[in-house]
């Protein structure tokens, strides 16, 4: 039986998957084509590998350190409260798009409040199940996601212009510029994967490539998903809300049945909400830590959470505004510092523990030795041994 | 919570009633009070918007026969938002988008340069990008209120036409995402397809119903604009040309006369088409693959009977074709509208010289190459 927040590699594949994906394909298609327009898909690309990057230094701490059961208080203290403020301030601005997209999309009024209420019990009690509950969601749901993908992909029917993309990076070099610093809150999403610790899966075939396939994958779909989204809509791009939502209508189901995006709808929605759960964890958890209460952190998250959204946030527009204010550069400062430092400490601590764990195999030796060298039977035999072996 | 943990029935009544709570909250209209409009009729009417709704009574199931499940709705306003407020007003019922399959505009919107409305439907939640959008000859209304006699009402009589199995010869079918994305290329260059309205016999139903006068729809003409309004109409031969250089075409028959002035109908059974931009020997490629037959057969020499085209017939055909193309670049340097976007093309494969493409007389130099692949079935 594996520790509540402890999973397998496999796991750990399918929840960066999802949490690559998700909230790239809603919102930021429309973001990046009004900041950047028909380059938005180079500045995705520059951010996935700076987020690929990234996510080498979160895999190797996870292998190596349980962040949740760290002792060292005057290193962690700081990280944690570095990790519960991004947390905090990505939940605000990704929940308030899942709130919109639910309250537009699946209700003809847009009371957001009560998808507030709603979601909020949905998400207390995913993160009040803890690490292992919300992976074996994310490795559930990795299947779903992966036939939605594939269906849509098979049955797509929607006309591309490829030149829509072009011309490549012509005066537009401060744009992409622009687009990468205004929307760091939308990549590096793997901060609360460090809340997990990571052990092989049984099968090796399966520990060596699920995290290494999950993430090309990833990367490479959303890559692509920005290439087909400017192809589509050229520079009509920056009045679609929730690009997959409106791409998913696009296929040959859709001239016999007419909508036929409710299998993308619902899974997007369940994806959003596990990314979300595991924002709230690592939120949760990282307070855990000063409050040492787990529970009490997990409500305290969710209750200011929905305050916030509900009487604060209020819309999507004003979690736009607010990720793109100064807060993005603490949210790029913490996101891209935190996985490295921890790495660091993790290799330091890795080292360490071999330094001990070798002074130790020497002291055993030595005290052999020198329990021998205090038997002169032994000993005889053993330098006896010895000229044998110098004869 | 560690309460709900231990007693699972608990936390299932409690989730029952909090879904039934919220749901009764959030104020969800039930199905018998939807107006689902199938289609929408837009026109400018004294600077505003006149709406016209074809809506299904879903109390009735929808179903055609009998001509009376369907209603037109219609409201004045400054707005979209607005006018659809008010259709719900005056009918009760809650208008829903959401399976809107075609959307009609009169003349006077796209005149008008109204492109503000296609704005609103692209940006709303609910309408789905692939609705197909086509303009009236004058009154997007007249053609709502059309008494078409195969069995529907006009708005699906208009979808049936414009989304068959394969796009027949010079029908061009436009949807939303594809009109509002070229809004935004060049000078806002577009085309819709028009629906003229003309009489016909009436169908045995509108008989029993004591009709004695039935409509039909043509959609052989293709209307042209860009951002300051309706620019012109291409006639039935431009739109066979600009069909198959937009791969609109999948089946259709086209008519063309043969070097010794006999009429030819070749039955062109599929077309592939691809754009190349050469800039430095200005040429406009357009590379054509046909799969065709001739509609007729007939004997051969050696009595046997073939639909192959002859050379001299596929060498008639390649004219008749660079022709009808042809006609789509004369028209676009007639009306000063550049139909097939082939400025645009051009700075696109070769930025670096936008100052030489982008003049007025760019398109009087560019020379139209047709490459022509022909398989006969």
């Amino acid at each position: 039986m594996l520790n509540n927040n402890t999973i397998y590699n496999s796991q750990f594949a399918s929840l960066s998957f999802i949490t690559m994906i998700t909230f790239k394909t809603a919102m930021l298609p429309k973001y990046l084509a009004s900041a950047v327009g028909r380059d938005s898909w180079i500045t995705v690309l520059i951010m996935v590998a700076i987020e690929l990057l990234m996510y080498v230094a979160v895999y190797y701490t996870a292998r190596r350190i349980n962040l949740q059961e760290e002792k060292n208080k005057v290193f962690i203290a700081p990280i944690m409260l570095a990790i519960f403020m991004l947390s905090m301030v990505r939940v605000i601005v990704l929940y308030s798009e899942m709130v919109d997209y639910t309250a537009t999309t699946l209700f003809d009024h847009r009371r957001s409040i009560f998808i507030i209420i709603t979601f909020a019990p949905v998400l207390g009690y995913l993160v009040y199940k803890g690490g292992n509950v919300i992976a074996r969601l994310g490795e559930i749901l990795l299947y779903v996601v992966v036939a939605v993908i594939a269906t849509q992909t098979v049955l797509i029917q929607i006309d591309l212009d490829w030149s829509n993309i072009l011309p490549v990076m012509v005066d537009n070099g401060d744009k992409v510029g622009k687009g990468i610093y205004n929307h760091f809150m939308w990549f590096g999403d793997f901060i609360p994967l460090l809340f997990f610790s990571v052990v092989n899966n049984k099968n090796k075939i399966m520990a060596k490539i699920s995290v290494p396939i999950a993430l090309t994958v990833a990367g490479v779909l959303v890559v692509l998903f920005f290439l087909v989204f400017t192809a589509a809509y050229g520079g009509a791009g920056i009045l679609v809300n929730y690009a997959f939502n409106k791409m998913a209508v696009f296929n040959k189901i859709s001239a016999l049945v007419g909508a036929s995006n409710a299998l993308s709808v619902t899974t997007w929605l369940i994806m959003a909400l596990l990314q979300l759960s595991m924002l709230i964890y690592s939120a949760a958890m990282s307070l855990s830590y000063f409050i040492k209460k787990k529970n009490l952190a997990i409500v305290i998250v969710i209750v200011a959470v929905s305050l916030i959204e509900a009487f604060w946030v209020q819309n999507v527009n004003n979690g736009y505004a607010f990720a793109t204010s100064w807060v993005k550069w603490g949210v790029a400062a913490i996101q891209y510092t935190v996985p490295v430092i921890l790495a660091g400490y993790a290799r330091y601590k890795t080292s360490k523990a071999k330094l001990v764990k070798n002074d130790k195999a020497v002291q055993t030796n030595n005290q052999k030795e020198s329990s021998d060298t205090e038997d002169p039977v032994k000993n005889s035999q053993l330098n006896g041994r010895k000229s044998e072996v110098s004869a | 919570m560690s309460i709900l943990i231990k007693y699972k029935w608990l936390a299932l009544v409690l989730a029952v009633v909090f879904m039934l709570v919220i749901d009764s909250m959030v104020y969800n209209v039930s199905i018998s009070h939807r107006g689902i409009a199938i289609g929408l009729g837009i026109d400018i009417e004294e600077g505003e918007i006149s709406l016209t709704a074809q809506v299904v009574l879903p109390k009735n199931g929808g179903v055609s026969s009998g001509g009376n499940n369907f209603i037109n709705y219609n409201a004045k306003a400054k707005d979209m938002e607005k006018a659809i407020d008010i259709i719900g007003a005056e009918s009760g019922l809650e208008l829903s988008v959401a399976h809107t399959s075609i959307i009609v505009v009169g003349k006077s919107v796209i005149e008008s340069a109204r492109y503000d409305l296609f704005r609103y439907f692209i940006s709303d939640d609910k309408i789905n990008d692939n609705v197909l959008i086509a303009m009236a000859e004058d009154k997007a209304a007249d053609v709502m209120k059309a008494k078409v006699p195969v069995g529907e009402v006009a708005s699906l009589q208009l979808l049936n036409q414009l989304s068959p199995a394969k796009h027949p010869l010079g029908l061009i079918a436009v949807n939303l995402k594809d009109f509002t994305s070229r809004m935004f290329c060049g000078q806002g260059e577009n085309y819709l397809p028009i629906v003229s309205i003309i009489p016909t016999t009436p169908s045995s139903d509108q008989s029993k119903d004591k009709v004695d006068k039935a409509d039909a729809f043509k959609m052989d003409k293709t209307a042209i604009m860009d951002k300051e309004g309706l620019k012109g109409e291409l006639d039935s031969k431009g739109s066979e040309g600009l069909s198959l250089i937009t791969n609109n075409l999948q089946d259709g028959v086209i008519d063309i006369v043969g070097s010794d002035d006999r009429d030819i109908s070749v039955h062109i059974v599929d077309s592939k088409s691809g754009v190349k931009y050469d800039y430095k020997n200005r040429k406009y490629k357009v590379n054509l693959a046909l799969k065709t037959s001739r509609s007729e057969g007939r004997y051969e020499p050696d009595n046997t009977y073939s639909y192959l085209l002859d050379d001299q017939e596929i060498a008639d055909l390649q004219k008749g074709i660079i022709d009808r193309v042809s006609s789509v670049i004369s028209y676009s340097e007639e009306i000063g509208v550049d139909i097939l976007g082939i400025k645009e093309g051009f700075y696109r494969y070769n930025p670096k010289q936008k100052y030489n493409i982008m003049t007025d007389d760019f398109l009087k130099t560019v020379k139209l190459e047709i490459n022509f692949k022909i398989i006969q079935r």
